[in-house]
């Protein structure tokens, strides 16, 4: 690559051009743009028209391009087209452009017969449009006016809308959402979109149609634009387009502003010129969208806030490009500062977007979530509405701007726009509370402790429940991924899953989602010939076992009851995660602790269980089984000799202890280091009693821990069964205590403790 | 010179930073891996269905030392980032060549 020629061997016309682009990019003129590009464009005309004085003048020399449109930017590629209407040209093109060339400037030249230029008019819309906009320069003015007359003819056959529309479209698919990088040329909200407005009045005009000219706002944007874009190549030194973080600081200096300023003018500007765009190419919105459109126009298009309803809202979010164009007026009467909001940039590197950009990201990412991955999708389920997810995905950071701190400011607002569209109660309060605390899983996951029970602790305190968990988890994924790339990551997934996992355990998550059914759903579906056995079957449970069971469990549980004429009944239901036994037996002090342990025995890890006891002493127990890691689901194999195990046991043909006991020397190749037992019991005013127990995991704990509760004379109702790091986590609820047990806690917590091993 | 890389538990990354900014240590590189070494992975369980995470996520720092900052660089790390529990990761120092400010063409500590 040859070296740029020194200023003082250009040739003299140019020498002008280029000092005065040094002294500009030195120190602008004017507010930066529209001047800037006058003074550079007159000073380059005289140069050419200088040069282009040796050429014969039957040779017609045209501007085309952004130079034609007199939007020369410092370092621009200068577009020429050296029009003929002969057979020789002998040496004019190397006349015109080696000047030019040597004095190390971009050249989009072009040498066309007047003939090729209507050819190429109507072969590409590109060449066609840089025709719309050429300027004269010199030479043969008939043969400028034939170009035009060329033009103009094509311009009839041109569906010129059409392509910009495709242009449009295609630059929106780029970047579905504005950008906080943008290309002030070609990128969306840029000048080329403003360019697309004028070729269309160009045509207008060819073809004698009144075309109105640019109103205010068009052309402050592209006063803002151009500046922008001058600002950008003054502070590159070349023809850099692009508002990149790097030259933001620079390129506000060169324009005499604040950076935040500039940044804040350009927001604005772009979504100035995609809404123009908007209502000027209606077409641009999908055509689903335009379809829901046509059906809703017996409705009134923009109901009063106070009338709009969640679903409403929630429908237009959902609504992409349309429904955003839509909901803009109706968010500007919602939210005060909606209007202020469109003009905050986002300046940390990490950001891809203005703060509405980002918003209207988020809620497709919520989108792409609740339909999406399964995980996921599983957990929007649970919190059971899209809507809510919806409104707190575009609500999240709608604190920003107003200074302070933006989750606390944006729960504020949150609150007051639930008041307004008439959201109350307790999605009112997840809303407010979504707002306020969504950065905080984010931050607790990757700035704090996760191994530390203190960290958890803290966290679900602060939420304080599994629901606004949930939505706190489902927002943050869709918050980072619609921040930029290389903010969601696999790394900080696994964080965030981890924090979130934990926490939702400490809220009883381990265990596997019920729904729960009621006495007269049970009832229906088991028919009249069932009724007075189910009736009797739910009766003599507590309340909690219909919350916890479906009804097919239930109608299950109570055929295997009404099947019990020996001691036990055990069943087995394969599942998608894990297995399901169901465990039904008439009630004695040492039932619970041989069925755990006929499970240990034969290397059955209980995942969770739920202990509940007939009012009649019959126990109903589910136990939700662990795969083994190496050979998948309990086998049938396995699964006798459990049922083998236990009816001996329950006859006293066998020891389980000692068969449990075997089994944990033969697979502990390694003693842990021994972790004190943690026994914890807190009594309730009915006298019923909780009780939980934290110690190291093991084979047979479960059955070991069970045993414990038995022989300290404790009654349980229902166990949940939980373990993380090799710790076992289980939680106990107990019947009433016996009247000496509830007044002597502690020496009940010293005597469970003694009986499980460190 | 020296090259300290460190694998860090993630939410040190803060106290590490300070630490060594107040040894007089001015920059560093960062980066988000996953690994395992005696901390193996762990296991969580959401609706009983299980969730493995076989390689944790980690932090790796690396930063660039004249020679008479490299043992307060290191035990700055130490001191920081442990916690007492498995898993609080490894500081290794590799010697350096040469090192060239791109900017300025400094070579060597000046460039540091």
């Amino acid at each position: 690559m040859s070296a740029a020629p020194r200023l003082s061997e250009t040739p003299s016309p140019l020498r002008d051009f280029l000092e005065r682009r040094e002294a500009l990019r030195e120190e602008r003129v004017g507010d930066g743009g529209e001047e800037v590009c006058r003074l550079l464009t007159s000073t380059l005309d005289t140069a050419v028209k200088e040069i282009a004085a040796d050429l014969d003048p039957d040779l017609t020399v045209v501007a085309v391009g952004g130079y034609g449109r007199g939007e020369l930017s410092l370092f621009s590629d200068i577009d020429l087209l050296l029009l003929h209407d002969r057979r020789h040209l002998g040496d004019a093109a190397s006349t015109l452009f080696r000047p030019l060339w040597d004095a190390g400037l971009r050249v989009g030249h072009s040498v066309r017969h007047i003939a090729e230029a209507a050819v190429a008019a109507r072969s590409a819309f590109d060449i066609y449009t840089t025709l719309l906009t050429g300027r004269f320069l010199s030479g043969d003015i008939e043969l400028f006016d034939r170009l035009h007359r060329t033009v103009a003819s094509v311009t009839r056959a041109r569906p010129l809308r059409r392509y910009l529309v495709s242009e449009e479209l295609e630059r929106r698919r780029r970047h579905p959402y504005l950008v906080m990088e943008v290309d002030v040329k070609t990128g969306r909200g840029g000048l080329r979109t403003l360019h697309g407005f004028e070729w269309e009045r160009r045509r207008e005009d060819m073809i004698g149609r009144f075309s109105p000219p640019p109103g205010p706002e068009e052309a402050e944007a592209r006063r803002i634009l151009l500046a922008v874009r001058n600002a950008l190549h003054a502070t590159a030194g070349r023809a850099h387009d692009t508002f990149t973080h790097e030259l933001r600081e620079r390129a506000a200096r060169w324009l005499g502003v604040d950076t935040y300023e500039l940044a804040s003018r350009l927001v604005t500007t772009t979504q100035q010129v995609d809404r123009m765009a908007n209502l000027r190419w209606p077409e641009l919105l999908s055509e689903p969208a335009k379809k829901e459109r046509r059906k809703r126009r017996s409705r009134p298009r923009r109901p009063p806030p106070g009338r709009l309803t969640v679903e409403d809202l929630a429908s237009l979010l959902r609504g992409g490009e349309d429904g955003r164009h839509r909901l803009a007026p109706v968010l500007e009467e919602i939210v005060p500062h909606w209007r202020h909001l469109l003009t905050v940039p986002q300046l940390e590197p990490f950001h891809d977007h203005p703060v509405v950009a980002h918003l209207w990201r988020t809620v497709d990412e919520m989108q792409s979530l609740v339909g999406g991955d399964p995980h996921y999708a599983a957990i929007a389920d649970e919190v059971g509405s899209p809507d809510l997810l919806t409104l707190a995905a575009l609500l999240h950071d709608i604190g920003k701007g107003q200074g302070g701190d933006h989750s606390g400011v944006g729960a504020d607002i949150t609150r007051e726009f639930c008041r307004r569209v008439g959201i109350t109660g307790l999605d009112a309060q997840m809303l407010e509370d979504a707002v306020r605390h969504h950065l905080l899983l984010a931050r607790a996951a990757t700035r704090r402790d996760l191994d530390d029970p203190a960290v958890i602790e803290d966290v679900a305190d602060t939420v304080g429940s599994l629901r606004l968990l949930q939505v706190l988890y489902l927002l943050t994924v869709a918050d980072a991924r619609a921040t930029g790339p290389g903010v969601w990551n696999r790394w900080k997934e696994v964080l965030v899953r981890t924090l979130f996992l934990r926490v939702a355990s400490r809220f009883g998550a381990g265990l596997p989602l019920r729904h729960g059914t009621t006495r007269e759903e049970v009832l229906a579906a088991a028919g009249p010939e069932r009724h007075r056995e189910i009736a009797e079957h739910v009766d003599a449970l507590p309340d909690e076992y219909l919350r916890s069971n479906t009804v097919t469990d239930v109608l299950w549980h109570a055929s295997l009851v009404s099947d019990l004429a020996d001691d036990v009944q055990l069943d087995l239901r394969r599942g998608d995660v894990a297995d399901t036994a169901v465990v039904v037996a008439r009630g004695r002090p040492d039932l619970r602790r041989l069925v755990t342990q006929s499970f240990a025995a034969n290397g059955i890890d209980v995942l969770e269980a739920r202990m509940m006891t007939r009012s009649d002493g019959v126990v109903v127990d589910t136990f939700r089984l662990r795969p083994d890691r190496r050979s998948g689901p309990v086998g049938s194999i396995q699964w006798e000799s459990v049922e083998a195990d236990l009816r001996a046991a329950l006859g006293g043909g066998v020891d389980l202890g000692q068969k449990v006991a075997a089994r944990l020397a033969a697979y502990s190749s390694v003693t842990p280091p021994p972790i004190p037992p943690n026994v914890e019991i807190e009594v309730g005013d009915g006298g019923e009693a909780v009780v939980r127990v934290q110690c190291a995991d093991r084979i047979g704990r479960l059955a070991e821990i069970v045993a414990a509760l038995e022989d300290a004379g404790l009654d349980i109702r229902l166990a949940k069964v939980d373990g993380r790091l090799g710790m076992a986590v289980d939680t106990f609820h107990v019947r009433r205590l016996p009247e000496g047990l509830s007044r002597a806690v502690e020496t009940l917590m010293a005597q469970i403790t003694s009986s499980i091993r460190p | 010179m020296k090259l300290i890389i460190a694998y860090i538990k993630p939410f040190k990354l803060e106290d590490v930073r300070d630490a060594l900014k107040a040894v007089g240590v001015s920059g560093m590189s960062v980066h988000d891996i996953s690994g395992f070494g005696r901390q193996a992975g762990h296991t969580e369980v959401y609706r009983g269905a299980e969730y493995e995470v076989a390689f944790v996520p980690k932090t790796k720092i690396e930063i660039l030392v004249p020679d008479d900052l490299v043992w307060p660089a290191v035990q700055a790390i130490e001191k920081a980032a442990a916690t007492g529990e498995i898993g609080d990761g490894k500081i290794a120092v590799l010697p350096v060549e040469e090192v060239v400010r791109i900017r300025t063409g400094e070579r060597g500590a000046e460039a540091v």
